[in-house]
């Protein structure tokens, strides 16, 4: 015990020592070093935009998709048929069950357009 | 804060002590600078996306990679053209720890403190790590044998030969 104390005190001389002796670098080095870590740290990579975080990326498709059926909506004429809406969303990936029941509440409608007017 | 100024804070307080270590392990100035700005700079475009406690064990642990790949070329340019024999195994502890402190800073040294500078040098490379990275940077034995990319046990062996020499050498100089 009395030794493994001793090493402990030992070991926390030695640490005192190499600490000092490690903030007495020549200034040469120093300012390389300052360089180094100015360089490297400025060389932080730029985030894509596909490193988005989950959410975010989720809304975005939300929102591409969502745009996309009320342009197809808004477009459409009697000489240009109409996607099919379950069409575009079974190109359109979509994760987001809200939004599907959106969609298929539209489709409804539309079906039902004709028996009301 | 920018991720940018986190990084050159978090830098800036371990740059000293991994040139350190890099020194004592090549025993070269240029080389250990070399050694230490790979690491950053690894550090930097790898891994600067991750938790900022996790950047310390990252950065160790590339610096010691590095410093071993050091070592493996030099044995092996040493090797190829000097005049060691080809089964001499233990390449990587006898690299030759150099009094690595430039002169004029050596002068104004005590001599137990140079002697302790040369210990250090001389330490085979594993016990080096695992001494410098537990009493100069302060990591656990846990952060260490991640440093290491080795085991706890391993971590603690090599700290305790580390010790255990160095004390008997230093005995007749720390009375």
């Amino acid at each position: 015990m009395t030794d493994q104390k001793s090493e402990t005190q030992f070991a926390e001389e030695l640490a005192q020592r190499l600490n000092s002796e490690t903030e007495e670098l020549p200034q040469a080095t120093r300012l390389r070093l300052q360089a180094m870590r100015t360089a490297a740290a400025a060389s932080v990579p730029e985030r894509r935009w596909w490193f988005l975080p989950l959410p975010a990326a989720g809304f975005i498709a939300s929102a591409a998709v969502l745009a996309l059926a009320v342009f197809l909506n808004f477009s459409t004429t009697d000489s240009v048929p109409m996607l099919p809406v379950v069409d575009v969303v079974e190109l359109a990936v979509v994760q987001d069950l809200e939004l599907l029941e959106q969609l298929e509440f539209l489709a409804w409608l539309e079906e039902g357009e004709p028996n009301a007017g | 804060m920018s991720l940018e100024a986190d990084l050159n804070r978090f830098l800036a307080g371990v740059e000293k002590k991994a040139f350190y270590m890099a020194r004592a392990a090549v025993g070269d100035r240029d080389e250990a600078l070399d050694i230490v700005q790979e690491a950053m700079f690894t550090l930097v475009r790898k891994y600067s996306n991750k938790d900022e406690e996790q950047w310390r064990p990252l950065f160790y642990r590339i610096l010691q990679n590095k410093i071993t790949d050091s070592h493996r070329r030099s044995s092996f340019r040493r090797r190829l053209f000097g005049s060691r024999s080809e089964d001499d195994d233990d390449s990587l502890d006898e690299i030759p720890g150099l009094s690595s402190i430039e002169p004029a800073s050596r002068a104004q040294l005590d001599e137990s403190t140079a002697k302790l500078i040369d210990l250090v040098a001389d330490l085979p490379l594993r016990q080096q790590q695992a001494f410098l990275l537990r009493t100069l940077e302060g990591l656990d034995v846990s952060e260490t044998a991640k440093a290491m990319g080795c085991s706890q046990g391993s971590v603690k062996t090599h700290y305790s030969r580390a010790v255990h020499s160095m004390r008997e050498q230093l005995q007749e100089h720390w009375s």
